[in-house]
């Protein structure tokens, strides 16, 4: 996947204390690592922006096993049930933290401030070409996984490559969380044409990201819709950042005021504001808008990628001709596998076969231009996180024992019950625990009736206009 | 700070990180586990609704503890 020789003296990896890493010596850190997990095992990786995390998330393609890659600050019990349910063969975490009951289990190695641990005798082995599990929301850690291949990492990685034309001068700064799929495609796609990470845990909010960027001549930065709302309010076109050439945006449908006014910005400062769009269950990107119709197609999700390929189609399945609205079809190499939600299911072959239905519903224009306009799988993406409605909505039936609806926009989760003795501020701050987001995220409305249609159905767009 | 805006400065606080008065002053951006990158924007944006003021970028940075964001409204700002 990743050729180390080719690019042996290129700098891999720096980090904000100055330490860097060439290829070359961040192979023989990942060989180092590797050599101790077994073909065809499950790795759990405990993830932040650190060169450890890295290192860990690289050393399976040497092995030819599988990785997890979860937040290292999900809530315990997260980590544990997810544990329970896959029992890997090995985890990789900092030094500093725990996870009830590793103690009891054999340390078989430690570097970068992580240590290996096995958990889980081995099992029978997992598809060699089975390269990386990502859970279906990064921020609840759902223990639903998406499966994806060798084969899917390398097709996305050299798509994005070729239409973002990287090369291995440019030095991304790493603004997305590694267990999160666009901010994995941001490292995998750098990696592939020997360019240099510029790997930091700090934020955009703080400045100490910013000094880094500026220090390190970082060339490009990526976001979530919320991501460019904080940098118009911390005032983003005043830094001085002349080596910075490219913003990326995807994870959700920016505001087209934005769209305008950072694509404006963007060529006032001689730099590029690229929209993007894609899903986990396509490793990550399926589609972006040219730069040259980047003012002319805003409010676009552009066109597929390079060796990918976009239709629409009705209910049944027939190509839907220009303007119509059906569902968004994707085909391409980057498809994953399917999901897990089991180990067993860990052993499933590729289910996809370059095929995905995407969920969102979505219309072509004249010039071959595509606009989601809605979706049909109900979920909403909040500053950046896919939050499954189903799930919410059984959730808080379990807890409450009473019936609850969930419904809203992105950035916005609405809440309706019908039950008065729900103390609404209560209700919204364990959902805010559960789902690992701000409240200010949630709305809890409590209402008379629930809209209902003649056959029982309940009438969603009835409730967002309450 | 007089005690009206000290109180409105405490509540925009406890408000936003949903803690106890109490604990505001061992709060620290990126560390407290409710002070993150959403909530800090959140943060800022609430004291300039309440305030009536307009941050400069550099004091969006430099609030990190809610002693820092007292002294910056003074001295930045004059809310005394």
């Amino acid at each position: 996947m990743f050729d180390y020789q080719q690019f042996k003296s290129n700098i891999a990896v720096q980090i904000p204390t100055g330490e860097r890493w060439s290829y070359a010596a961040l192979q023989e850190c990942v060989n180092n690592l590797s050599q101790f997990l077994k073909c065809g095992s499950l790795l759990v990786v405990l993830c932040d922006n650190t060169i450890g995390s890295l290192i860990g998330y690289l050393s399976v393609f040497e092995s030819k096993s599988t990785v997890l890659l979860l937040n290292r600050y999900l809530a315990k019990e997260s980590i544990n049930n997810i544990l329970t349910i896959y029992k890997p063969e090995y985890i990789w975490l900092p030094e500093e933290q725990e996870v009830n009951g590793l103690e009891l289990h054999q340390h078989l190695y430690s570097a970068h401030n992580y240590k290996l641990i096995q958990i889980n005798s081995c099992q029978q082995p997992l598809p060699p070409e089975l390269r990386v599990l990502l859970s279906t929301s990064g921020s609840t850690g759902a223990p639903k996984l998406v499966r994806i291949s060798e084969n899917n990492l390398k097709s996305n990685a050299t798509s994005i490559a070729k239409y973002l034309k990287l090369t291995e001068l440019e030095r991304p700064i790493t603004s997305l969380p590694m267990h999160y799929s666009f901010g994995l495609s941001v490292i995998n796609s750098h990696l592939s044409v020997g360019a240099t990470l510029l790997l930091t845990n700090y934020s955009y909010v703080q400045r100490e990201f910013w000094s880094f960027a500026s220090e390190e001549k970082a060339t490009s930065f990526s976001g979530v819709p919320y991501t460019y709302e904080i940098l118009k309010k911390i005032k983003f076109w005043n830094f001085n950042l002349p080596h910075l050439h490219t913003l990326t945006q995807a994870g959700g449908k920016l505001k087209v005021e934005l769209i305008r006014e950072y694509t404006e910005q963007a060529a006032l400062h001689n730099k590029n504001f690229v929209v993007m769009y894609g899903q986990t269950e396509a490793t990550a990107r399926i589609s972006y808008v040219p730069q040259e119709h980047a003012l002319t197609k805003a409010g676009s999700i552009g066109i597929a990628i390079p060796d990918g390929r976009l239709e629409v189609v009705d209910s049944d399945g027939a190509v839907l001709p220009a303007n119509k609205i059906g569902e968004l079809l994707y085909y391409g190499d980057n498809v994953c596998w399917g999901y897990a939600e089991s180990r067993e299911d860990l052993l499933l072959p590729d289910v996809n076969h370059g095929r995905l239905e995407t969920g969102d519903m979505a219309y072509m224009d004249e010039d071959g231009f595509f606009y989601i306009v809605g979706r049909k799988k109900r979920f909403l993406k909040i500053f950046g996180n896919r939050i499954g409605l189903d799930y919410t909505e059984a959730w808080l039936q379990n807890k409450y024992e009473t019936e609850f609806i969930c419904s809203g926009t992105d950035d916005l989760l609405c809440v309706y019950t019908t039950s008065a003795d729900i103390n609404i501020q209560e209700c919204r701050q364990s959902l805010a625990a559960m789902l690992n987001l701000h409240p200010s995220a949630i709305s809890v409305k409590i209402i008379k009736t629930l809209p209902r249609s003649d056959t029982g159905k309940i009438l969603y767009h009835i409730l967002d206009s309450l | 700070m007089n005690k009206i805006n000290q109180e409105k400065y405490d509540r925009v606080f406890c408000s936003v990180f949903n803690v106890q008065k109490k604990d505001l002053k061992d709060m620290r951006l990126k560390v407290s586990e409710q002070w993150d990158s959403v909530s800090h924007i959140l943060l800022i944006s609430s004291l300039e609704e309440e305030f009536g003021i307009d941050f400069l970028s550099d004091d969006i940075f430099d609030i990190k503890t809610y002693d820092l964001g007292l002294q910056i409204l003074q001295e930045h700002y004059g809310i005394n």
